[in-house]
């Protein structure tokens, strides 16, 4: 359905020389960057050995230079002067000079420095890189291509580079780019090492595998969540709730000043003109799952370079657990993946620390799609079982296919409290982009007239906006 | 939240524009003692420029023949063979940088520093041109009769003969 | 030694003698008649011409590195429709070939599905209400969002509009779709929180 595209072609990176010279390893052992106390786990920088991977080719950049040698002899003949004859010398000893070149041959080494080894999402991480050539030949036409994340960009500077190194000679380039949440591998840096004559190019790829990793803070004052009624019975749900009103606030009280705008129950002030805020403490402790939509489909946004849904909502999430475990309750983490993705439920220091790192680091939840597809059905298996009765499950989906729609409607058959956070990913500027749109706004209106809460998540929207603007909309 | 990540530029950066147009306007010297040709020489040097600015091979490929065109010109309007063969050499010099240009925009693109490998390569494309011209100027000095056309027959097929080879 | 190599060597032995023999005396082979310089000059102006054109038209096969500055392109919702509807020929260009000339026909009957349930969900319509206020085109005032209904295939139906048609058979079925969907998307924003 969804392709996921690096934007050119051409990456080289099969092993193998087809020449004489062989690729030769470099000197091992990169430094270990791992500083850090043990306490702060959150990011490193940690260094793999270099190896050089090899492919050589022709660029004919010299293609079609004997023209001017036809010409010149043309002209010489037909006008029997010597001077052109002479001039047409250029055009062949320049195609001579394009066939008979070869690479050369190339031993670098990379060391890669990465500045904040502990950033925030949004933070700008620099990105230091040192390209020695370790080779006896000097190579005098070098291009290098840092190898940054797949899902990180480049905010300042470029990862590009060119040198001309003579042996032992080394360069370096700094660029910066913009942490998000997440654990991410630089991949080797790519070189691109020309003859002078510019006729033959050899690519090798010098594994310099950095690591980052960007573990995000919980906010400090998330905005409240909303929950299903709780049912007071063990089995069943409460049958006052069949109408849609499945939000619900447990108390009221008094506006005081330094309350966050976001929690006054602005429908209240309307009606009675006094403010009062919606307060989500509760009496009994509620477990709350909250399930990612992480299949490789899901991994979309209105425009190919920009958060996708799964970004946004492992973002959500986060901001929903430090919200729902404020209030009191246990929050555990799944997703629907290819395979299994539990924390389960629970609150406290040591549980959010668990659920930071899970947050920042599971490879389910990264931001790079997965390879295999999702059997949705064993995945919902996979989650059933760990789910008990009373378990409230809040789905993070863009709602994109009907498959975890239908998931959703089981589930709730099931007796399953289900609340979706669907941060929408569609898009209005072709024709099938706003089918997509149109169909997903029709998913959403059949899971809201079935009684499922479902919150429509803007792009450039706040979470906490979000919600608010969708509790307007259900409160009494 | 849209974040303003660097876009690639990979046009070609002014350097590579420098690298090309002093050489093609050696040529247009080169080419004076025959004003016409100078003029057409200028000309492709406008050509060139437009070739390498819009990252065009096409346009510098052209340009380039154009130039070589008044260089063959002014040679066989008897301009001193010395300049005919700096004229010649400069074009090849001019249209290497031009191409090659275009080459690390697409590679390296314009935003990084890349004077000096572009400035490496124009100078051993020089060098290679001055070797050629003085070859040619001594072969030509050593010339003493023989028959210049069954010569010329036969540099004619071994210029076909490598172009078909080497250009695959 | 391979065939390359030895056309190399012959090229080079050719370039060699060639020279030779238009400066030294000594190497005399064969005694040529004149009008052999004009030939020659033809020649080689022709073959200029020949390989001049394959010259300009040459794209150097220099590596392209895969681009990283920015993060890797994900999909919107509905490229995979979009991709569809390029490859979709026109209904009837493609006579006996199988279900090909059928995509714009479903992709038509689709849009119709979707229009009818929007106009149910959010506009407050009947089923059948629907069904016939997008048969008739009364749904919506955009003319060519209704158009791309009522016309049997979506497209123009008079003689001088099918000949258009046939000639540039893409544009109005593109354009029409395009306003369908704009319009059902519009038609469904609705009572939106």
């Amino acid at each position: 359905m969804t392709t996921n595209e690096r934007s050119t072609d051409d990456e080289h990176r099969r092993p193998g020389a087809a020449d004489s010279t062989e690729p030769r390893q470099s000197s091992d052992t990169a430094d270990q960057r791992d500083g850090r106390g043990a306490t702060d786990a959150d990011a490193s920088a940690v260094n793999a050995a270099d190896t050089v991977t090899v492919e050589d080719r022709h660029t004919e950049r010299w293609y079609g230079i004997g023209v001017l040698a036809l010409l010149g002899l043309g002209v010489g003949v037909l006008t029997d002067t010597a001077a052109p004859l002479l001039a047409s010398g250029f055009g062949l000893a320049f195609a001579g000079y394009g066939a008979l070149t070869s690479p050369p041959p190339l031993d670098l080494t990379v060391e890669r420095t990465i500045g904040d080894p502990t950033p925030e999402p949004g933070d700008y991480v620099e990105v230091t890189v040192t390209v020695t050539n370790d080779g006896e030949r000097s190579v005098p036409d070098l291009r290098l291509i840092d190898g940054v994340p797949d899902r990180l960009g480049v905010v300042e500077e470029t990862p590009r580079h060119g040198a001309v190194l003579g042996p032992g000679d080394s360069t370096t380039f700094a660029y910066a780019v913009r942490a998000e949440r997440g654990a991410f591998e630089f991949d080797g840096l790519t070189a691109v090492a020309r003859d002078v004559s510019g006729a033959t190019e050899r690519v090798a790829v010098v594994g310099e595998r950095s690591s980052l990793r960007c573990v995000a803070r919980f906010p400090t004052d998330p905005p409240p969540f909303p929950l299903r009624a709780q049912t007071v019975q063990h089995t069943g749900r409460y049958p006052g709730d069949a109408g849609g009103a499945g939000v619900e606030f447990y108390a009221t009280r008094e506006y005081r000043r330094g309350d966050p705008l976001s929690r006054v129950d602005w429908n209240r002030t309307a009606r009675t003109g006094d403010l009062t805020t919606v307060d989500f403490r509760v009496e009994q402790t509620v477990r709350v799952a909250l399930v990612f939509d992480t299949r490789r489909s899901a991994h979309l946004a209105p425009s190919p370079h920009e958060p996708s849904a799964v970004e946004r909502a492992v973002a959500g999430g986060t901001t929903a657990y430090a919200s729902l475990t404020r209030a009191g309750h246990d929050v555990g983490l799944g997703a629907v993946a290819p395979v299994d993705c539990w924390l389960a439920p629970g609150r406290g220091d040591t549980h959010r620390e668990e659920a930071r790192h899970f947050l920042a680091t599971h490879p389910v939840l990264s931001p790079t799609p997965p390879a295999d597809d999702t059997n949705v059905y064993r995945a919902t298996q996979r989650l059933k079982r760990r789910l008990t009765a009373e378990t409230q499950v809040v789905l993070f989906s863009p709602l994109h296919d009907d498959l975890l729609a239908d998931t959703v409607v089981r589930l709730d058959a099931h007796g399953y409290a289900v609340v979706v956070v669907s941060p929408n990913p569609t898009a209005t500027d072709t024709t099938g982009h706003l089918v997509a749109r149109g169909e997903r706004r029709l998913r959403i209106a059949d899971l809201r007239s079935r009684g499922i809460p479902v919150i429509d998540w803007h792009p450039d929207e706040d979470l906490g906006h979000a919600l608010v603007r969708t509790r307007r909309r259900w409160s009494p | 939240m849209n974040v303003d990540y660097e876009t690639f530029d990979d046009s070609p950066s002014p350097t590579g524009l420098v690298l090309t147009v002093v050489p093609a306007v050696v040529v247009a010297l080169a080419s004076a003692t025959f004003l016409p040709a100078a003029a057409v020489a200028l000309l492709a040097v406008l050509v060139l420029t437009v070739g390498v600015r819009n990252a065009s091979r096409s346009l510098v490929t052209l340009g380039a023949v154009v130039l070589f065109g008044a260089v063959l010109v002014a040679g066989a309007s008897d301009a001193p063979l010395p300049f005919v063969l700096i004229g010649a050499g400069a074009t090849v010099v001019a249209w290497d940088a031009g191409t090659n240009a275009i080459t690390v925009g697409r590679q390296i693109g314009a935003a990084a520093e890349t004077r000096r490998l572009q400035l490496v390569h124009s100078l051993a494309t020089t060098g290679v041109a001055a070797v050629v011209g003085a070859v040619g100027y001594g072969a030509f000095r050593l010339a003493s009769g023989g028959q210049p056309t069954a010569g010329v027959a036969l540099l004619l097929l071994a210029v076909l003969l490598f172009s078909y080879l080497l250009d695959g | 030694m391979n065939s390359r190599d030895a056309l190399l060597t012959i090229g080079v032995a050719t370039a060699v003698v060639g020279i030779a023999m238009a400066y030294l005396p000594a190497v005399t082979v064969v005694d040529v008649p004149a009008s052999v310089p004009l030939l020659i000059g033809v020649v080689a102006l022709v073959a200029a011409l020949v390989r001049g054109r394959a010259w300009l038209t040459h794209e150097s096969r220099d590596v392209r590195p895969a681009e990283r500055e920015r993060p890797s392109a994900v999909g919107v919702p509905g490229d995979d429709v979009d991709a569809t509807l390029a490859r979709a020929p026109p209904v009837g260009s493609t006579g006996g070939r199988g279900g090909a000339d059928n995509r714009r026909i479903q992709f038509r009957q689709s849009l119709r599905e979707l229009a009818v349930e929007t106009l149910v969900t959010f506009q407050g319509y009947t089923t059948e209400e629907a069904r016939r206020a997008v048969d008739r085109g009364t749904w919506t005032d955009d003319p060519l969002a209704a158009a791309f209904f009522t016309s049997p295939t979506g497209e123009a139906r008079s003689v001088t509009g099918s000949v258009r048609g046939t000639l540039s058979g893409e544009r109005p079925f593109h354009r029409r779709a395009e306003r369908a969907a704009r319009e059902i998307e519009r038609l469904g924003r609705g009572a939106e929180p």
